[in-house]
């Protein structure tokens, strides 16, 4: 090519002319024709109680399709929200989001909202915090638009601000013919037990159109009625509710008409508490015969009486007391126990321990489910001296008969009384095991033995055989007792067999009543003459037990052994009033006395209405979580024969069960409440103190249950004197249970919460979106038609770059060329000169 | 030394041009630099440190940080009032003080606790505050802030933060009150704390409160008192924030005694219970209600009315008893058809609207609203009725129904959120605050365009310049 003149001329100029060209389109600032932006999507999911689950999750599938349209490299994120806003998926590409999300019917719901409220400013606000506005992006709302909460109209004009496009994805709206409501339900909102009072519905609808109207109390329907609106759109339903049992009942009620779902827009709920006296599960050995049952039958309290064999979780429901009498704890399986804590700590119902011999430290208390629940520790506030127990058993051929109708061996009967009788003991105790027939065979030497129920389980095995003679075998347990360290001694017999004559057993007698040895003999069947033995048992605290029914034989020993190793007080006890109760009438009264006591003492909060002259807890009560426990050790039964002819028994019994009853409430507290926007607001009015006045605490604890079972702790502060206030946020529908106790004082009640402002809205209109969409701030989403961002005009920097990068290099090539063109000439004719010099 | 060759001085200048453009440099004019300003106007902004009150520090602060930062326009808005808002110019700075002290005088503030919402608008945003307020700490963390000045130090206050009323239990001539008071800071606080009727002191405590903790004191007042009871902490000035060491209840005797007139022959029962509410006085004259059981119907009425018709013959409703829903609101006592007694006489209901029915039968009836006349159609002497506890609660209900207010039981409180006494402030992490993005300003979008336009002129004097420099070389070859 030659160059000429001409030729960097039109080059240069070409070359300006370009950049020139770019600039300008740069200027211009056009979109990318070749490439999708990337995006910012968003998607606003309104889950609102007031939106179609169908719709809903409808929305989110069209949504998720859509966005596969958009660049691979988009960003997406959803927000889902009701009464407060929750970023559920936080900026995934929109491959991930297909991946993940593409196939799946509905929205992920791993964060909790509340559902009770709409508030679309508060989540839109959210959305703009999210957008990355170095991108592209689009916001899609997918709800009905009506708030509840918040003002949209604030945040609206803001889209224009940023560079979106708002997408708004709306329920097809109700037909013309309005769904008909149920407006109001007056109900009374406490009732008296056996009363049937009248409720009332106001309802609305369409001239002409016809309805179902139900009515179910705790889940049973009892009312239903075909009605038909006139030409007044209200209408006004009466129905009866049945006999109301005393406790807290739910009420629901629903209209019903063509084919349109069941909804919260169709019901309403109301809850009545009903107050009356507590319905009673009993738990005892003579259900049938127990005084407690009988007298509190003929009082007129429902009792439900069974003993442990029957008990089954399902009676709990309910009940408001249950009351355990003189129980051991391995009468229930430890399930069974577990669902009374439940029901007493959770549901709150009361918990009335009567005690007796089998009870307490006499029932294995100690370190059970049972006595977490207690106010009392089944153990003596004085640790029991050490005990030596010599268990002497015969192992002659009589023993090695069968029991009737046990069907097992005398000999493997006693072995069972021997095991269960060691659970009685400490590990500091001595223990030692003589088995004879007619010599004596010293198996455990008197020692501390603390694996002796194993040792018993696994290596204890006789065989029965031989005569009998008792006399060796008692001196061989008299001398071995008499090198004891323990102070109190006790030779436990069980023998079949033959008994010596008196004359031989008189120095025996001796060194038992020198060396301080309590005989307890359980001697089995017919013996000829136990005159001897009587002779011996007398001394010192000892007990001669005939027993005519073998399997008598293990409890037998353990009583015995119970009333010497465990913490009871027998003989006369005055009980005398230390804290006052509700129920506790007979401060100024002599109280009876009881006949004896298992030992305890009370827990740190435990509060202690009557006590023994010792001090010990005779009748104690506190909260387990929320349920009240009232725990008598002494028992109404065997140890309480007096207080049963008191003449202020029905009283103290029928004071006692409604004390601790769940339904209770305590004239001292009045619970209202309202639904707000903010929430459930509480009032409290409490009284304290005699004569009563105002409760001037500096707040009040409270506990609320929601539907699912969760307690919520709140804190109730005071306003003015005896007034306290809280607000209580709920998160669903439902039957919601709140509980006071405290300082002994114990509210229960119950509200049904439904959220009425999203009820009401779904009479109104969205006014704020669709004038935003008249104005084109927001474009309705036909789910057909493919989402496109915003084109705000500072948004398309991407071209103006890449416009204007091109522009430089084109005009730096041209100079670069330019020069290059220019200065070639001068360059080949230095070369040429140089060459001709050389 | 050689001049710069100007062709390469012009190209060196579109060069430069063109590369501002692409750094997305910004425009910011000299005479122009705006910002909005969020200033805390807070109680606790009222609190006074050594140097004096935090709100004329911070007002003093700003205006030199505002003019050190070339600031020519600011918009002050208030952090916790949305309605108040000041646009000032640079020549403004000195009167900060005095333009922001209106927001500082002492008065009732109505705070609902909320911040401006997030994001904020587009622009540069600068935040006055003292930090007490806890909800600053995740504010700040997402909005975006310029710039924040924070001011004060003091840490101990206490503060009056409730005092309500109510009527006694013991003595319905009396009204019993509650003060409480709260020590926010972290020592100890020794307080005198006295109450007054008007200018009358009534009582007083010297009181000894632990870091944290409320202590409240209870007073009794007769209930015909009127006027204002204030409850002050003592010695004034002893915290640092004087303005939350008082409050006060403005009292009106009218809300807690109920006049009532009494016309005609009423049961002895209903006189008895009348009387036996607490808090109803018998007026001669007009009261706050009438009640009458005259046969006559009360017209022209200037106050509410509970008209008890007299019966001449009775009978006992039947079917449910039904309260209306527009009765909801009061606590209306549980009743059993049994124990009522109805007029036997059919009479009509006009357009009364009917607030209790047995069945189809009414028995309590509204006739109008403004003010209500209740008619209640039920034998008040009825001996069943009388004798239940419910007797008196449907007396009180009907007045509590007809006066639109509560007779038995009102309460009169005014407190104050314990949040806003508290002074102590929250070093605010301003380097963790997410800036928001708002995308360039349409002034850097504007400014942009108009490098591009200047770089488009250049361009096109530079093909001028260079197609007449190429014309005249190939002239002078030509030429030559």
């Amino acid at each position: 090519m030659k160059f000429t003149p001409s030729a960097p001329m039109t080059f240069s100029t070409g070359g300006r002319l370009t950049a020139i060209l770019l600039v300008l389109l740069a200027l211009w600032n056009p979109s990318l024709p070749l490439k999708k932006a990337p995006l910012d999507c968003i998607i606003l999911l309104d889950e609102s109680t007031s939106m179609a689950q169908e719709f809903i999750n409808a929305g989110w599938r069209k949504a998720v399709q859509a966005t596969a349209d958009l660049s691979a490299d988009s960003h997406f994120s959803l927000i889902r929200f009701g009464a407060d806003s929750a970023i559920e998926i936080d900026t995934v590409t929109t491959k991930q989001l297909q991946a993940i999300f593409g196939k799946q019917p509905s929205p992920p719901r791993t964060i909790a909202i509340n559902p009770n409220l709409t508030d679309i400013e508060q989540s839109l606000r959210r959305a703009f915090l999210q957008l990355n506005q170095e991108e592209n992006s689009l916001i899609l709302l997918i709800s009905d638009g009506v708030e509840t909460s918040g003002t949209l109209s604030k945040v609206l004009p803001l889209i224009s601000e940023f560079p979106t496009k708002f997408y708004w994805l709306r329920p097809p709206r109700p037909s013309s013919m309005s769904r008909p409501r149920i407006l109001s339900l007056a109900v009374p909102n406490r009732t008296l037990s056996g009363q049937a009072p009248p409720i009332t519905f106001e309802l609305q609808g369409d001239s002409g159109l016809q309805a179902m109207i139900t009515a179910d109390l705790d889940g049973s329907p009892f009312f239903n009625k075909k009605i038909r609106f006139s030409d007044t759109s209200s209408l006004s339903v009466t129905a009866q509710l049945p006999t109301l049992a005393p406790g807290i009942h739910l009420l629901s009620t629903r209209i019903r008409w063509g084919e349109e779902p069941d909804s919260f827009s169709t019901s309403r709920h109301a809850v009545i508490q009903t107050l009356g006296p507590a319905r009673v599960l009993y738990i005892g050995r003579k259900p049938t015969t127990s005084p407690v049952v009988g007298d509190l039958k003929r009082g007129g309290w429902p009792v439900h009486a069974l003993d442990p064999a029957h008990f089954r979780a399902g009676l709990l429901e309910s009940t408001d007391t249950i009351i355990i009498d003189d129980l051991p704890v391995e009468s229930l399986p430890e399930n069974a126990w577990q669902q009374i804590r439940e029901a007493v700590t959770r549901q709150g119902k009361g918990l009335l321990l009567l005690g007796g011999p089998h009870a307490f430290g006499g029932g294995g208390y100690r370190g059970s489910t049972l006595e977490e629940l207690l106010p009392l520790i089944s153990e003596s506030r004085i640790p029991l001296p050490r005990a030596a127990v010599m268990f002497l058993l015969d192992k002659s051929g009589s023993m090695g008969r069968d029991a009737v109708p046990a069907g097992r061996s005398r000999m493997t009967i006693a072995r069972q009384a021997v095991q269960e009788a060691v659970k009685l003991l400490q590990p500091e105790d001595e223990t030692g095991l003589i088995v004879f027939d007619t010599t004596p065979t010293t198996l455990l030497p008197l020692a501390t033995h603390p694996d002796l129920p194993e040792w018993i389980d696994r290596k204890f095995r006789l065989q029965p055989h031989g005569g009998t003679r008792l006399l060796p075998a008692l001196e061989t347990a008299v001398q071995s007792l008499g090198k004891a360290e323990s102070k109190q001694r006790i030779i436990l017999l069980i023998s079949d067999g033959y008994i010596e004559k008196k004359k031989d057993l008189a120095p025996v007698a001796s060194l038992l009543k020198e060396q301080g040895i309590d005989l307890v003999a359980l001697i089995l069947g017919e013996s000829p003459d136990m005159s001897p033995l009587e002779q011996l048992t007398r001394i010192n605290a000892g007990r001669l037990l005939p027993i005519s029914e073998v399997i008598q034989l293990p409890s037998l020993v353990h009583e015995e052994l119970l009333k010497r190793r465990t913490a009871i007080r027998l003989g006369e006890t005055l009980p005398e009033v230390k804290e006052r109760a509700d129920f506790l009438f007979g401060a100024s009264l002599p109280w009876p006395p009881l006949d004896g006591y298992a030992v305890t003492r009370a827990k740190p909060d435990a509060h202690i209405h009557l006590v023994s002259r010792d001090g010990d807890p005779l009748l104690a009560s506190h909260f387990a979580g929320l349920g009240k426990v009232v725990a008598l050790p002494a028992g109404l039964d065997q140890w309480a024969p007096r207080w049963q002819r008191w003449n202020q028994w029905g009283r103290l019994l029928g004071g006692l069960v409604e004390w601790t009853s769940g339904n209770r409430n305590d004239k001292e507290l009045a619970v209202n409440w309202r639904i707000t926007t903010a929430g459930v607001k509480l009032t409290i009015d409490a009284l304290e103190g005699q004569p009563p006045g105002w409760n001037t605490s500096e707040s009040f604890d409270l506990v609320i249950q929601d539907p699912g079972g969760r307690a919520t702790s709140l804190k109730a502060r005071l306003m003015a004197p005896g007034r306290f206030h809280a607000l209580f946020s709920p998160q669903v529908a439902g039957l919601y249970h709140l509980f006071i106790n405290r300082n002994g004082q114990h509210h229960h009640s119950g509200f049904f919460y439904q959220p009425v402002y999203e009820q009401e809205a779904l009479d109104k209109h969205p006014e704020a979106l669709e004038s935003a969409v008249t104005k084109g701030i927001v474009i309705p989403w036909d789910p057909g038609t493919p989402l496109k961002a915003g084109n705000g005009q500072w948004k398309q920097a991407g071209s103006r770059f890449i416009l204007l990068l091109l522009a430089l290099f084109t005009y730096l090539s041209t100079l670069v060329m330019e020069r290059e063109f220019l200065t070639a000439p001068r360059c080949l004719k230095k070369i040429t000169e140089w060459k001709n010099k050389s | 030394m050689d001049r710069a060759d100007p062709p390469w001085r012009l190209r060196a200048l579109i060069v430069s041009l063109m590369l501002a453009t692409l750094s997305g440099m910004s425009w910011t004019r000299p005479d122009g630099h705006r910002a909005t300003v969020w200033f805390d106007d807070s109680l606790s902004m009222n609190t006074v440190e050594p140097a004096g009150a935090r709100w004329s520090l911070a007002a003093a602060r700003l205006a030199s940080f505002l003019g050190r930062e070339g600031i020519t326009h600011a918009d002050i808005r208030s952090l916790n009032h949305p309605d108040r808002q000041l646009q000032l110019d640079g020549n403004q700075w000195n009167d900060l003080g005095a333009r922001l002290a209106p927001w500082f005088r002492p008065g009732k503030r109505e705070i609902d606790g909320k911040l401006p919402p997030l994001p904020l608008p587009p622009g540069e945003h600068w935040l006055v505050t003292d930090g007490a307020n806890p909800l600053l700490v995740s504010w700040v963390a997402k909005a975006g802030l310029k710039q924040i000045i924070q001011v004060g130090e003091a840490t101990e206050n206490s503060a009056v933060t409730g005092l309500g009323l109510r009527r006694s239990l013991s003595s319905p001539r009396r009204l019993e009150g509650v003060i409480r008071v709260m020590n926010s800071g972290r020592q100890v606080v020794d307080r005198k704390l006295v109450l007054k009727h008007d200018k009358r002191q009534l009582e007083h405590w010297e009181l000894s409160i632990p870091p944290g903790n409320t202590i409240s004191r209870g007073f009794m007042l007769p209930a015909d008192s009127m006027g204002h009871i204030t409850a002050t902490l003592l010695p004034p000035g002893a915290d640092p924030l004087p303005s939350d060491d008082q409050l006060e209840l403005d009292l009106k005797a009218s809300e807690w005694i109920v006049k009532i007139s009494l016309v005609g022959n009423c049961p002895p029962a209903l006189d008895a219970a009348l009387a036996a509410l607490p808090g109803i006085t018998l007026a001669m004259g007009d009261g706050d209600l009438l009640v009458t059981c005259s046969s006559r119907r009360p017209d022209n009425r200037k106050a509410p009315v509970l008209w008890f018709p007299p019966m001449t013959s009775t009978l006992t409703p039947e079917g449910p008893l039904t309260w209306s829903s527009s009765s909801i609101g009061i606590d209306w006592p549980i009743l059993d058809t049994r124990w009522l007694r109805t007029s036997a006489e059919n009479s009509s209901s006009g357009d009364a609207q009917s607030l209790l029915s047995a069945g189809l039968h009414p028995l309590i009836l509204q006739h109008g609203n403004n003010p209500p006349l209740l008619e209640v159609r039920l034998d008040m002497g009825a001996v069943g009725l009388i004798e239940q506890p419910a007797y008196p609660l449907l007396i009180a209900g009907l007045l509590e129904y007809a006066i639109k207010r509560a007779v038995l039981d009102p309460v009169e409180t005014v407190h104050r959120d314990p949040l806003e006494s508290r002074i102590e402030p929250i070093r605010l992490d301003w380097s963790e605050s997410r800036a928001i993005h708002h995308g360039q300003s349409k002034d850097a979008t504007s400014f942009s365009a108009w490098l591009l336009a200047l770089t488009l002129g250049l361009l096109l004097y530079d093909i001028v310049r260079a197609t007449s420099f190429q014309h005249r070389r190939g002239t002078r070859k030509a030429t030559k």
